[in-house]
């Protein structure tokens, strides 16, 4: 069922992100920089967070099941489960450096919209890499499950694979982290 | 190198010595039993007897199976949080386990369960047959007349009936009906129940009274039969009651025993792994080549072992054990042997695979790689400090069959520890926030020479440089394998050529930028190239398509390059796990700041909260994306892989641990 619904979370994300780039082109100049930087900061954490959300959900699910049939296989599932929940924790990290570049933990600074979309900007990269990374790696975890049932001791290989879906998710953390540090100019 | 050194064994004996040289031979644990492929004999092979023994085994593990279930509805053998991560098996002595093997019963068992099932089984569903009589019955409790007696009559009609209690009023004053004498019994929620007579030959009749008042009769017959005694309702009441008391008497005798026979749970597992070693050891013994009268085994045991089997089989008289060098065809299992610095980081190379018998081992290659790889991705001194400590606890209070990954996190502890304080990093940046300028801040400010969150572009440069060296050396062992096998000028060429090329054209690249002033790279990036071009020239047959093929060398260095840039994962987790850190304790200063005073209750649970997080959530992405790096970057340049590991025969230990 989850493999059918990862087209509807993009979707999803898509207009997250489309949403607050229309609201931001309509309304910046009313809403002010530090609005569209904060957009962008609640942009990563957000959608990281429904990837992360819905994958560790999924395999959630079926971690349960296979637990409750052999119960051996809790410490093996773990770790497949937990994988796909990385992506919303990079999302939050690309947010708290948003937060921190604006200064919100040292008394707020006024940003120019320029400024505000440069933040918002620097903050997209992380936000659809993790959003997707989150779903497909889910689906590779749920089928990794399928080694811890049928060949427990093999269940290291089980942990490789979905790595290397998250190589994207990394790369999208890194570019965002690299911009919000260096690109954006405040 | 690291690969051990394995003999081919034959073993020729009796074949009704069979039986018990292979468990001679599982205990022994140092042969492992290959398929036979030299010895065709199955024209010889008597089949007659092996379908029944096969049958008997699995008889008897089904049985157990049962048993187990069953008893595992009232007791399981309790495992600690750790052990569903670990695996670890309950114990049981030699002593212990050859008694249950002597003194087990398992069809009586069986049987005896099987009994009791089907007996609760039917306990239940008398006690529930009876409870529902007893709510009919209850009611009627008052009734004074034995039950069988309330039928007709030779001039009277006699019956209970239930009807509504208002209608009931219109039977005294109503004419037609005055013929019928009622008395109520009970009244209850607008109901009564009613005994009724008529005489039998009137005008309406009893049951066309009962339906014209909208009631119906009742006819207690049935939930009295068997309960005769005075037939009285009371009575009828009684006698449920003392079955119902005794039933679930019964029922407490059987659970009671249940339950004591339940604490053999334990016996079961044993006799469980005991029948699935027969049938394991069968199962081989038929595989085996062999003929009515003789048997020969075939297999492969380490050099240093061969002794040690020799030994061990020696209480036979009647046997032959031939060993000698695995010729280059034979499937030859692999078993790692490396020194106990080595040994952990083969849990490393066992997710991926083994090598070829012929092949060499990786792990020495990839270990000082991972360990730094992965010290750099978690990157924070106080976590490798909790590291180290969680494994070497681990390792004394647990026993475990396989300690690699636990000694594994142990040793990367330790790099991470290096790391940590390189990188300034301890508990994030804890020594900042709250023990601004004491010696310890200004002592990890003093060694702390790479800053990932203000300067990560150093870390950057660093992360691609260790993956350039990773590389390199990746070649470097592909080069030394190639050479082993024998063709020197292939190794030498093919892979040699990139050896030199690589540092040249890096440091030509940095010299470029002015940082070294010097042309030797520039001589050392030239004499690579020349050489990747001859041995892209060689391998083309047609003299004019040379060129094209010399110059077709340099394609792989596409993916040189992008393999390279993989290795920026590695500041990207060591970023994350570092300003996770950071916001864990920002968060704690903030609520010291906003609830003054007893803010600081709090921030131990924090502290611990959001590291521990940090750390479990870092360790894991740490550890794979690591072995990623092997995996795709380092094993892709020199590894193969796809050999059978060395499983010698052993004794099945599915649920329980035997210790001599």
């Amino acid at each position: 069922m989850f493999e059918g619904m990862i087209g509807k979370w993009v979707l999803i994300g898509c207009v997250f992100l489309f949403g607050m780039l229309i609201m931001g082109l309509f309304f910046g100049p009313l809403l002010g920089g530090n609005v569209l930087a904060l957009m962008g900061a609640g942009l990563a954490v957000a959608l990281g967070g429904i990837g992360s959300i819905v994958a560790v959900g999924a395999t959630g699910e079926k971690a349960a099941g296979m637990t409750a049939e052999n119960p051996e296989n809790f410490g093996r599932l773990l770790p497949l489960q937990a994988l796909p929940g990385t992506q919303g924790i990079y999302g939050f990290l690309v947010g708290f450096l948003a937060l921190v570049k604006i200064g919100a933990f040292a008394g707020g600074m006024e940003l120019s919209i320029a400024q505000g979309w440069q933040v918002f900007f620097a903050c997209v990269p992380v936000s659809v890499t993790c959003l997707i990374s989150a779903l497909y790696q889910g689906k590779v975890c749920l089928s990794g499950m399928d080694i811890v049932a049928k060949k427990p001791e093999e269940s290291g290989k089980s942990l490789i694979l979905p790595a290397m879906v998250e190589t994207y998710a990394v790369l999208g953390l890194l570019a965002s982290v690299l911009m919000i540090m260096f690109a954006v100019k405040i | 190198m690291a690969v051990a050194k394995m003999r081919k064994v034959t073993i020729f004996a009796y074949e009704e010595l069979g039986e018990s040289i292979f468990e001679t031979l599982r205990d022994l644990e140092v042969l492992h039993v290959s398929k036979s492929e030299s010895y065709d004999l199955s024209e010889y092979k008597d089949e007659e007897e092996t379908e029944v023994d096969e049958a008997k085994y699995n008889e008897k593990l089904s049985q157990l199976s049962v048993i187990k279930s069953y008893f595992e509805r009232y007791t399981t053998i309790k495992k600690s949080f750790i052990d569903m991560f670990t695996g670890a098996k309950p114990q049981m002595s030699y002593e212990d386990f050859q008694r249950v093997i002597a003194s087990y019963d398992v069809s009586e068992i069986f049987s005896k369960v099987q009994l009791h099932e089907k007996r609760l089984r039917e306990i239940d569903k008398e006690t529930e047959q009876l409870k529902q009589r007893m709510e009919i019955l209850t009611p009627w409790v008052d009734l004074d007349i034995p039950i069988p007696e309330i039928r007709p009559t030779r001039a009277c009609d006699m019956q209970l009936a239930v009807v509504p209690s208002n209608s009931l009023n219109q039977v005294s004053k109503d004419d037609p009906l005055e013929l019928v004498h009622h008395r109520v019994i009970w009244q209850e929620h607008g109901n009564s129940g009613v005994w009724l007579v008529a005489l039998l030959d009137q005008e309406p009749s009893l049951s066309a009274v009962v339906s014209a008042l909208g009631g119906v009769t009742v006819n207690l017959g049935r939930e009295a039969a068997e309960y005769s005694g005075t037939g009285l309702v009371r009575d009828v009441l009684e006698n449920i009651d003392k079955a119902l008391t005794d039933l679930s008497g019964e029922r407490e005798a059987i659970l009671a025993e249940d339950a004591e026979m339940a604490q053999n749970l334990m016996d079961i597992l044993a006799l469980i792994d005991y029948y699935l070693d027969k049938r394991n050891l069968f199962e081989i013994h038929q595989e085996v080549a062999k003929t009515r009268f003789t048997l020969v085994i075939e297999g492969y045991a380490r050099e240093k072992e061969i002794d040690k089997l020799r030994k061990g089989l020696s209480v036979y008289k009647d046997i032959e054990i031939v060993d000698e060098e695995p010729g280059q065809d034979d499937d030859v299992p692999v078993l790692l042997e490396n020194n106990a610095l080595v040994r952990p980081f083969e849990f490393v190379t066992n997710i991926y695979g083994y090598p070829q018998y012929h092949e060499m081992d990786p792990t020495p290659f990839l270990a000082p790689f991972f360990w730094v790889f992965f010290a750099m991705c978690l990157g924070d001194a106080v976590y490798g400090v909790i590291l180290s400590i969680f494994s070497i606890v681990f390792l004394r209070t647990q026993k475990l069959e396989d300690d690699k990954l636990i000694k594994l996190l142990g040793y990367c502890g330790v790099s991470t520890v290096f790391a940590g304080a390189l990188m300034g990093s301890w508990l994030g940046d804890l020594p900042k926030t709250f023990l601004e300028g004491t010696a310890f801040e200004r002592f990890a400010s003093r060694i702390a020479i790479l800053d990932p969150v203000n300067d990560p572009i150093t870390l950057l440069v660093v992360s691609l440089g260790l993956g350039i060296l990773h590389i390199w050396v990746g070649v470097i062992v592909k080069m030394i394998g190639t050479i082993r096998t024998g063709a020197v000028v292939d190794g030498i060429l093919d892979h040699g050529s990139w050896v030199v090329f690589l540092p040249g054209l890096i440091f030509w690249a940095v010299s470029q930028m002015g940082m070294i002033k010097s042309s030797i790279p520039l001589y050392i990036m030239i004499a690579g190239a020349v050489g990747i071009m001859w041995s892209g020239a060689r391998s083309q047959k047609n003299i004019l398509m040379k060129p094209i093929s010399a110059i077709g060398g340099f394609y792989s260095i596409l993916s040189y390059f992008s393999d390279t840039l993989s290795y920026a994962r590695i500041l990207a987790l060591g970023l994350a796990s570092a300003i996770i850190g950071v916001v864990v304790n920002m968060v704690c200063a903030l609520i010291v700041d906003m609830v003054p005073g007893v803010g600081w209750v709090f921030v131990p649970v924090i502290l611990i909260v959001g590291h521990l997080f940090n750390l479990l959530i870092n360790a894991l992405g740490s550890f794979i994306h690591s072995g990623r790096l092997q995996y795709v970057e380092f094993f892709s340049k020199f590894f193969e892989g796809g050999g059978t590991p060395f499983r010698p025969l052993r004794r099945v230990r599915k649920n329980v641990w035997v210790v001599e």
